[in-house]
């Protein structure tokens, strides 16, 4: 499990314990839910902004 | 109430003036923004003078087309030249732009009278409109509601008839939020189709503009003015632009309506399912083939969406993020914050996975024409609500509010809400007519057969 807060003090952010933890709280929830999206992910998958283009090509 | 279709034959009819229509316009604003709070700014001087050199054009018979001499607004987050654009933020109160926005500028090519800015969720950053430097947006069906946002204003001024069309900004569904949450009509094109140059950003790859207005066919005159290339936007699409005409009356006989089997009628208020439920079958009574269909993985589309808007509006904001703490709301920077924490491997990783999801979304496009959906799974929730009750589980409202919506922001996808009943509360309820990419003209034509 990474140590969000840790995390946030690398990153600049000087919160107060409240703060924090809340922030922490969320991150914690958003991780499992990123791993299970990442999972299934092969390496020729690249990343993409241009959704809408590519989806007419993929019909 | 008149809608801007009525209105601009009205005009050509000579039974009404750009004049009047902008005047009552102004009187109504006038009258309902103290209660609503839908407008931040209202240029009335501008919208006189511009509505007598529309009326002066219309009588030497120069005709822009059907958004002549109309009453519009604008979300707050749209450039408009020498007037105030704040993007809902303390950030940028003074911030008085030298420049239009593309939209501003199609708009008044077409002749639309620009009455002034309609407030917003700060920075476009939520679902309540709530604004805590500039005051809540209040919903016109009940004060007490919120309006939906973050294009609340937009949502508000014109369910309460002040303007024909108002402007909004869709990220994570906040064009099609409040209008389901007030009972409007709102379009988020295909990611690409309308121009955000001159739109303050929240998520670049996310972002979208489009119109709310009173009916589907408001919006395609809407529409047809604003669409297109437009090289200052990066991302804007060079796919040719189709003037979109409806038949009348509609032709339906082929269209395949895809009723979705997972994850859109899991947790939904009762009377919100049975209203989706009962277009669906209105769809199928007026001729077209309703199909029920599996949807790929909507909760991960949504997982990608946070992951990848937390991080690109803490990019852009980076600047103001650390420096300016005591002019971002705590709602707001609690966001920015999270945003600060994922990780570059996380967003690529995230805008991957998004890659692959359309590819496999991509696939119902061979089985269907487009889906009906609920947009949002209850009416409005009560001012300052964070919780609501869906199913026998508590939900966070803003996460139940933008759920369905956010997936068509992922997927770049043409996404319509239009209203489809009222909750026992009497609140309205929003049906979602999605589209494949570029298909605008199915989703409208589909909403206009029941609006």
């Amino acid at each position: 499990m990474t140590d969000w807060k840790t995390v946030a003090a690398a990153r600049g952010l000087r919160l107060s314990e409240t703060e924090l933890t809340k922030l922490a709280a969320a991150m914690e929830a958003l991780e499992p839910a990123y791993q299970a999206l990442v999972a299934n992910l092969t390496h020729d998958i690249e990343p993409s902004t241009t959704l809408a283009e590519e989806a007419v090509e993929a019909k | 109430m008149m809608t801007l279709i009525e209105a601009a034959a009205q005009l050509r009819a000579r039974k009404l003036s750009s004049y009047e229509l902008v005047s009552e316009s102004l009187d109504r604003i006038q009258d309902l923004n103290p209660k609503l709070n839908a407008f931040m700014t209202v240029t009335a001087d501008a919208a006189l003078r511009a509505a007598r050199r529309c009326d002066e054009e219309l009588a030497a018979g120069r005709d822009r087309g059907s958004l002549h001499g109309i009453p519009v607004a604008l979300k707050d987050n749209f450039y408009t030249k020498g007037v105030l654009t704040t993007g809902g933020s303390k950030l940028f109160a003074g911030h008085v732009p030298d420049y239009d926005s593309a939209v501003a500028e199609k708009l008044q090519d077409a002749g639309a009278v620009i009455v002034g800015k309609t407030g917003m969720h700060e920075l476009a950053y939520g679902i309540t409109s709530h604004n805590v430097h500039f005051g809540a947006v209040r919903n016109p069906h009940n004060f007490d509601r919120i309006p939906g946002g973050s294009s609340g204003g937009s949502g508000a001024a014109v369910q309460s008839g002040m303007v024909f069309m108002a402007m909004g900004s869709d990220t994570g569904g906040s064009i099609r939020i409040p209008a389901a949450y007030c009972g409007t009509v709102g379009l988020k094109p295909t990611f690409g189709r309308v121009s955000r140059y001159g739109m303050f950003p929240l998520g670049y790859s996310l972002d979208h503009a489009g119109p709310l207005t009173r009916t589907c066919r408001d919006a395609v005159e809407s529409l047809n003015a604003i669409a297109g290339y437009d090289p200052r936007d990066a991302s804007c699409s060079r796919r040719p632009v189709e003037n979109i005409r409806l038949e009348e009356p509609l032709y339906l006989k082929d269209l395949k309506v895809g009723y979705p089997e997972n994850f859109f009628f899991d947790r939904v208020e009762p009377a919100v399912g049975k209203a989706v439920q009962q277009a669906i079958h209105q769809i199928g009574e007026l001729g077209a083939t309703v199909i029920p269909v599996k949807l790929p993985d909507i909760a991960a589309i949504n997982t990608a969406g946070r992951l990848i808007l937390l991080a690109e509006a803490s990019a852009w904001l980076e600047p103001f993020h650390l420096t300016r703490r005591a002019d971002i709301s705590p709602e707001v920077l609690a966001l920015l914050d999270q945003g600060r924490l994922v990780s570059a491997t996380a967003y690529v990783n995230a805008q991957r996975a998004r890659r692959l999801l359309a590819r496999e979304f991509a696939q119902v496009w061979k089985k269907v024409d487009v889906l009906f959906t609920p947009t949002i799974p209850m009416g409005a929730p009560p001012q300052g609500s964070s919780t609501v009750t869906l199913g026998g589980v508590e939900e966070d409202v803003r996460a139940a509010t933008t759920k369905f919506v956010r997936p068509f922001n992922v997927l770049g996808l043409p996404a319509l809400s239009v209203p489809c009943g009222l909750t026992e509360e009497s609140l309205p309820i929003g049906l979602q007519i999605v589209g494949p990419p570029y298909g605008e003209r199915r989703v409208l034509t589909a909403g206009a057969a029941l609006v």
